[in-house]
């Protein structure tokens, strides 16, 4: 039930967000936020509502300007990016003001320092930023401060596995938690929150890594509602209302955190709930499977048919050749392709398609299209010949006799029958192909599979991501399996 | 029927195997309206020559003319040429994929000679001639042998031939089919269709045929109608042959 109404809802922020997208006029009634509520206690999803420090503030502001807030969720690597092409009006998501980002965009006066926190596993001999250096894999939030401190002083090499970027905060602190990080830098803020939630296994170290400041970001444009925004933080601070609000927020954050945590020990179900949840409603990525579900089939498709296209094609011209010796040319031609197609790894043809034949096509779908079409065309052309030569000659002959053409005993005589004693090789071959197509994320297409991929390199769980991969495709090859089975009732009807 | 002196004619005809000569200098013409029976041991080259007429083994040599003209060696030529001469299989060879009526229609449509819906009627015409109107719409495994045959034959009637060659029609038959299949062929003869008929069935060759044509090893020995060639030949191996058979 719960996780239906998380559905219901992420479905709903969904709605928000798109309608969010369309509002492009920053006038009206509407002051529009981007942030990324991952971020606890700035932001942070309570019973579903996005809450936090920046939302109270960007909230208390609205209330001046007498405007409705209107709250976008984005991952945090692309708010700056709603600024910049004006699809929010302010960006608030524990922005760290840097040179780069001034760039692109105007900030506010800080409403809160920040400082980067190390955290490391209990008896780590991480001791300070210092050790950082010493070949440790360093985990930290996507496009946030702490990876470009990293990157630029910590790991240079920019191929170095060392340092990886995580989606939230939680899931770096996570990956802590199981040993595949050896330390996390994280924001200030929530490096206490989840240091205090994982106090059994994770150390905030007492020195920072580096110590910054948030503010709010707005278009370069904005210069009224900068300043009118530098008025309402300058209020907060004085009037003391700005630390209440952190400190009411880091409360809440934390009871949110416990809240989930009690309910985790005490019942399986929510514990499948919560996991269910961060893999396939948090942050939409249940969207991940939809794209991917579709792509696989629209793969799947298009390459069975251009398969039994190209299988029949090579099927009749060789059998034409074994029966008649005509198309000398072609049926050596065909030899050529199945022995070419046969002979190597599909994953192989598809790259060598992708980067040397098609090498300008952009369009990958349609690139694995033609891969798999012409690899299981090879397939199909065996299977239908074979099915042509179980025809008995005489069949061949009754046509001939009747002055019917090659071309039409073929069509009308031979062909149907043929379809018909091989449809289920067919079927086989049909099967195989769409699981072959899994092999699609060589060339870095969204399948099904690689869907499955993402979500598990982003919430570090291989059970449910894979599970509900592994349902979908065995959904899939069943419901191809019951076409087949009508159609070949349908077929036996002569019998 | 033709004003012409034969339908067929063959000069000289030999088919090669490899390591055989299936057969072996023919000389043979039909007239229209008469029914030949080809009879003969087994593996004496009766199948063999026929299939040769309708081109579905090429000779190696000789000349076949068709209304006093060769056949041309083109395939839409012996396609063209194969819409004029029917052909009855020991095997049936009806399109197990298609019903009845499908199977009679398929060559006069798909020729071009009859429209879809004239082919049907005739489709059915015939049907009913031989009792199987019922039967339009089944599908050929679900009939008799002697019914398949039948079929056969009227599939190859449809398309209105001006010969028909029997490849041994009733070989394949249990012994009480057989008979419904010489019937409808009786009937044929009578109606004056001009045939050619490869087969064992020497009691019914001898009551129906015109003529009698004795083949072995690939040659025709003898010629003549049934009762000299039955009762008054006097070659050693037509009369052993005879002597067997009956």
């Amino acid at each position: 039930m719960k996780a239906k109404l998380f559905f219901l809802f992420s479905l709903l922020l969904l709605l928000c967000a798109l309608c969010g997208c369309g509002k492009e006029a920053k006038e009206g009634n509407t002051l529009t936020l981007v942030t990324s509520a991952h971020f606890p206690p700035y932001e942070f999803l309570d019973r579903q509502k996005i809450v936090g420090i920046d939302v109270d503030i960007i909230r208390y502001a609205a209330k001046k300007l007498g405007k409705e807030l209107v709250i976008i969720d984005t991952k945090f690597d692309s708010v700056i990016g709603h600024i910049v092409t004006g699809k929010a009006d302010v960006a608030a998501s524990g922005i760290t003001v840097t040179e780069e980002r001034k760039k692109r965009v105007s900030f506010t006066i800080p409403y809160s320092r920040a400082a980067q926190m190390i955290l490391v596993p209990r008896n780590s001999p991480i001791k300070g930023s210092e050790d950082l250096k010493k070949n440790k894999r360093i985990g930290c939030q996507s496009g946030t401060t702490a990876y470009d401190y990293l990157r630029q002083h910590i790991i240079t090499d920019k191929n170095s596995p060392l340092l990886q970027q995580f989606e939230t905060p939680a899931v770096a602190v996570k990956a802590l938690k199981i040993g595949k990080l050896d330390a996390v830098v994280l924001d200030e803020q929530p490096a206490v929150v989840l240091s205090k939630i994982n106090a059994a296994d994770v150390v905030m170290l007492p020195q920072p890594l580096t110590s910054e400041e948030y503010a709010i970001a707005l278009s370069k444009n904005a210069s009224e509602l900068r300043e009118f925004l530098n008025t309402v933080i300058a209020e907060l601070k004085k009037s003391g209302e700005l630390e209440k609000i952190v400190e009411s927020n880091t409360l809440l954050a934390q009871k949110v955190r416990e809240g989930k945590n009690k309910l985790r020990v005490f019942t399986f179900l929510q514990g499948f709930a919560d996991d269910f949840h961060s893999n396939f409603i948090a942050d939409n990525r249940w969207q991940y499977i939809w794209g991917g579900f579709l792509k696989t089939v629209e793969i799947s498709f298009f390459a069975v048919m251009l398969g039994i296209v190209l299988g029949f094609m090579v099927a009749v011209i060789r059998s034409t050749y074994d029966r008649t010796g005509k198309l000398k040319f072609l049926s050596r031609l065909c030899s050529v392709y199945l022995t070419v197609i046969r002979g190597t790894p599909c994953v192989v043809q598809l790259l060598i398609i992708y980067f040397v034949i098609l090498k300008s096509c952009d369009n990958k779908v349609l690139v694995a299209c033609i891969a798999f079409g012409i690899n299981s065309g090879a397939y199909v052309a065996e299977i239908i010949r074979s099915g042509i030569m179980s025809i008995d000659k005489g069949q061949f002959e009754a046509g001939d006799a009747l002055g019917l053409t090659y071309w039409q005993t073929m069509i009308h005589v031979i062909l149907p029958q043929a379809f018909k004693n091989v449809l289920p090789a067919l079927g086989n071959e049909f099967i195989v192909l769409i699981k072959e197509t899994s092999i699609s994320g060589y060339i870095a297409l969204q399948d099904l599979t690689k869907a499955g991929d993402i979500i598990r390199s982003q919430t570090y769980d291989a059970f449910m991501p894979l599970m509900a991969v592994a349902a979908i495709y065995l959904a899939c090859v069943m419901f191809l399996t019951w076409l087949l089975g009508i159609l070949e009732r349908r077929l036996k009807r002569n019998e | 029927m033709s004003n012409e002196k034969f339908v067929f004619e063959v000069r000289d005809l030999a088919c090669e195997f490899p390591g055989v000569r299936a057969v072996d200098g023919v000389d043979f013409a039909i007239a229209p309206g008469e029914a030949v029976f080809v009879v003969g041991p087994s593996g004496s080259g009766k199948s063999t020559f026929l299939r040769c007429l309708n081109q579905l083994e090429k000779p190696s040599s000789g000349e076949i003319l068709f209304h006093n003209a060769p056949v041309g060696k083109s395939a839409a030529a012996i396609t063209k040429f194969r819409q004029q001469v029917g052909m009855v299989f020991q095997q049936f060879n009806l399109f197990p994929n298609m019903t009845i009526k499908q199977n009679i229609t398929l060559a006069p449509v798909k020729t071009g000679k009859l429209s879809a819906a004239a082919a049907d009627s005739k489709a059915m015409e015939l049907l009913e001639r031989i009792g199987l109107a019922d039967k339009a719409n089944a599908y050929p495994m679900q009939l008799s042998g002697g019914q398949k045959q039948r079929i056969a034959i009227v599939r190859a009637l449809a398309m209105n031939p001006e010969v028909l060659l029997f490849d041994e029609p009733t070989s394949a038959l249990d012994p009480e089919m057989v008979g419904e299949v010489l019937s409808l062929m009786k009937e044929l003869i009578k109606e004056g269709m001009t045939m050619i008929v490869v087969t064992h069935e020497i009691g019914f060759a001898c009551e129906c045929a015109h003529r009698m044509v004795f083949m072995d090893h690939g040659r025709i020995i003898a010629s003549d109608t049934p009762e000299n060639l039955v009762k008054n030949s006097t070659n050693p191996r037509i009369r052993e042959f005879f002597a067997k058979v009956l």
